[in-house]
């Protein structure tokens, strides 16, 4: 689900990006392709080779194992392949935030925070809001993608080579650094498809401010920094980084609420907002992401952790982000698409009935994993001890009925894309005319 | 801007220098030095020679094209050199390679062309990511972390 | 109320909250709609605040938690403490199966294959105690027991196929104890305690 996410956000931005500059397209459909084969060499590895060394893969883990040497070189290069695609992607943004933004400096809005009013008689303006996912995506991913090679290369030489000894506690912290911060960009690169969304369905422009840009800048620090606490509980860890660990976790929440969530609400705050069901998506997944993040910093503190670090608890924040966080910008993305361009609509009912059926679900779903994280029930379990499984009965209940609201979705979408009218581009900029003209 | 020519060039001239002293340092330790440091402090060493090849890789792109497009072929280079790079300082060999100065030497030729390749590679594909892989490209060294298994000479 | 149940009123509290400040929002959209430059003024004063304020409690709380923290300074190590060695391994953990009532117990805890948890759950089922047990480094683990009974040590690290199943029973009796079974701590150990080892040597 990661991997999948983290993939349509990578589409996402680019095809944002792109609207600013001109992107090589074969070199993006290489950057695909890397990932898609490494995503095959996973699969080979565990549904054939029977590798279950986890896609967490703490070394010594993958090589010691009862499945054949070969499933752990097929996964370990499986992994070097999607780094390797991801890197790609990363410079990609990075180079193209350089080039359309006038520099680091012009990408990071520098001016435009420390020289306000020579920038602004100059008649500058400062880059997009979508300009800042992509200069943190690619600057922190190409920071992970190299932690990641560091890591894949020692694993794949140890492979080759079983003479060769690795710290493993050296590689728990860069298979933590590379892991959250992968994880964790998913999020913040979609947060890019609701500055651009978000002012279409509620026919106002997302403002840029000083505060939404020292924001970013935070962001982009501390996205590096809060992995820390994946290591709460291995005490050799030097206890600094433990301080600053729950510190910059905590801190992580200062942009997100204060920046995206607040400019996300103004925009809506007495709007003529069309709650359409990309509307709807879009909207509903600012507050996955905040339940989530409360999740999250109750889990970031050190003394919770003690009960909650590999307990259901983490899964349960993390399927908040991702469910009800990314998955919900990304349908809600492909829904004002199919909106603006379909001749039909989607009637309350339909939306009343989507809207119930998938979050209500969702809730329950979600719910369960917080319940079984509060009672102690460990994550990764096959049989899980009391009271695991009565609230993956429970669970199972509110999986299935969120994904009969998925495929109720689903169809909806369908009937959309069939009764096509126009091929136009959502651009708020146009589009807001438009709607003007319509009202 | 016109004075700031001579400066820019004379800055890119001293990087050259600078990047060929380190450099040169680098490839010809197998020949100075016999005895066996530790491994991280050898480590260490390589991160210094990357360091140094890839300022005068900058030194070297500083005639490249403004950036205004991107050269999109640039990219796999500027990918896949910090993996050869990387696979390049094989942990259970130092042994040997201390034996053998020519061999040493030719590993050392190699970590220092994928720096510089890398580093040059990323500044070529747009200008200004030559910067961060350098950093990156020092720091990933430094941090190479295995060692051959104890007993193991 | 067990604490279990206070963690999660708390988030729900927190959660709900945060939820109803959204539907608000979005239900605003029903009223008589308003410019946007009208909004966007007054609206900016909140973000402003809100940035300050959110700043200062979560610091505080960063303070307040501070004191709970279970980071073992090398002195604490050095407290009397019943010393306990904890091996684990694919998939059973090596140590004792009785331990004294309210007597300080420093379980020192490796592992001599892959990376496992070690977790204390008490009689009544609820996570009382954790650490990670790693091959070639020692976590030190001070637990005090208060209450006799059952209690079960869990693997909470993924470490293999067996994971699952990785458990072993311990009882905890007011009785004085027997003498504890002396064991040699593992060959390859590099004890460390929570201050002392330095993990990129």
């Amino acid at each position: 689900m990661i991997v999948a996410l983290a993939v349509c956000a990578l589409g996402g931005l680019w095809f944002l990006i792109r609207r600013h500059i001109e992107l090589s397209r074969p070199l993006a459909v290489l950057a695909w392709a890397l990932i898609m084969l490494g995503v095959v060499g996973v699969i080979v590895a565990t549904l054939v080779g029977r590798f279950g060394g986890l896609y967490t893969f703490l070394y010594p883990l993958p090589f010691h194992g009862n499945w054949p040497g070969w499933s752990t070189g097929v996964f370990l290069i499986g992994l070097v392949l999607v780094n390797v695609g991801w890197m790609i992607w990363c410079l990609q943004m990075l180079g193209a935030v350089l080039r359309a933004f006038g520099g680091l400096r012009g990408a990071l809005a520098w001016d435009y925070v420390w020289h306000r009013q020579a920038f602004q008689a100059a008649g500058r303006q400062p880059p997009p809001p979508e300009a800042f996912p992509a200069l943190v995506a690619g600057f922190d991913g190409l920071i992970a993608g190299m932690d990641a090679t560091l890591l894949g290369v020692s694993l794949l030489v140890r492979w080759l080579d079983p003479r060769v000894v690795i710290n493993p506690f050296w590689a728990k912290n860069l298979t933590y650094f590379w892991a959250h911060t992968f994880a964790n960009l998913i999020i913040y690169m979609l947060a890019a498809l609701i500055y651009v969304g978000l002012p279409y369905a509620t026919r106002r422009s997302y403002h840029i401010s000083v505060v939404l840009v020292i924001g970013w800048w935070s962001s982009m620090i501390f996205i590096l920094t809060n992995y820390f606490h994946h290591l709460y509980m291995d005490f050799v860890q030097p206890g600094i980084l433990q301080y600053f660990g729950e510190l910059s976790s905590y801190l992580t929440a200062v942009p997100v609420t204060a920046v995206t969530v607040f400019s996300a609400l103004m925009p809506v705050w007495q709007s003529r907002t069309r709650w359409t069901l990309g509307a709807i998506f879009l909207y509903s997944g600012l507050i996955g992401w905040v339940v989530g993040g409360i999740g999250a910093e109750i889990d970031a503190s050190v003394p919770f952790n003690l009960h909650l670090h590999n307990t259901l608890w983490v899964p349960a924040h993390f399927h908040t982000y991702l469910l009800g966080g990314c998955l919900l910008f990304v349908l809600g993305w492909v829904f004002l698409l199919l909106e603006s361009r379909s001749a039909r609509e989607t009637s309350g009912i339909m939306r009343g009935t989507i809207v119930a059926l998938s979050f209500g679900g969702m809730i329950v779903f979600l719910l369960d994993f917080y319940f079984g994280g509060a009672y102690g029930v460990p994550r990764r379990y096959a049989t899980e001890p009391a009271p695991g499984p009565i609230l993956a009965q429970i669970a199972t209940v509110g999986a299935a009925i969120m994904l009969a609201g998925f495929a109720l979705a689903f169809a909806e979408g369908l009937r959309l894309r069939w009764s096509r009218a126009i091929d136009r581009p959502l651009w708020p900029g146009e589009l807001r005319e438009e709607a003007s003209h319509e009202g | 801007m016109k004075d700031n020519l001579p400066r820019k060039r004379m800055v890119n001239v001293g990087m050259g220098i600078l990047g060929v002293v380190i450099s040169l340092d680098g490839l010809t330790m197998p020949f100075r030095s016999h005895e066996m440091t530790t491994i991280p402090v050898h480590h260490l060493l390589h991160s210094g020679m990357a360091a140094g090849a890839g300022l005068l890789a900058m030194a070297l792109a500083a005639n490249l094209p403004r950036r205004d497009r991107e050269r999109g072929g640039w990219v796999l280079p500027a990918v896949l050199a910090p993996v050869a790079g990387l696979a390049l300082m094989w942990p259970s060999e130092y042994a040997y390679l201390m034996g053998h100065h020519w061999l040493h030497f030719l590993d050392h030729l190699g970590i220092a062309l994928c720096s510089l390749l890398a580093v040059f590679a990323a500044q070529a594909y747009v200008r200004g990511l030559g910067w961060p892989t350098l950093v990156y490209q020092h720091l990933e060294r430094s941090q190479q972390s295995g060692h051959p298994a104890a007993g193991d000479g | 109320m067990d604490a279990a149940e206070k963690l999660l009123l708390t988030f729900i509290i927190l959660a709900a909250v945060a939820a109803s400040v959204f539907v608000a929002v979005g239900w605003s959209t029903r009223l008589p709609e308003q410019e946007q430059a009208a909004v966007q003024h007054r609206g900016y004063v909140i973000p402003g605040r809100w940035f300050t304020g959110i700043t200062l409690f979560l610091l505080a709380v960063f303070v307040g938690t501070i004191p709970f923290f279970p980071y073992l300074a090398a002195a604490a190590a050095l407290q009397p403490a019943e010393k306990v060695p904890v091996i684990a391994q694919q998939f059973a953990f090596i140590m004792p199966g009785q331990f004294p009532l309210n007597r300080r117990i420093l379980f020192e805890v490796t592992s001599r294959d892959v990376n496992h948890g070690f977790g204390i759950y008490n009689p009544e089922g609820q996570l009382i105690a954790q650490t990670q047990a790693m091959p070639d480094y020692v976590n030190y683990l001070a637990v005090t027991f208060h209450h006799p009974g059952h209690y079960i040590v869990r693997c909470l690290e993924y470490c293999g196929v067996g994971h699952a199943v990785m458990e072993k029973d311990f009882t905890v009796e007011g009785a004085p104890p027997a003498p504890m079974p002396m064991m040699q701590p593992p060959s390859t150990n590099n004890v460390g305690s929570s201050n002392e080892s330095n993990p990129f040597e």
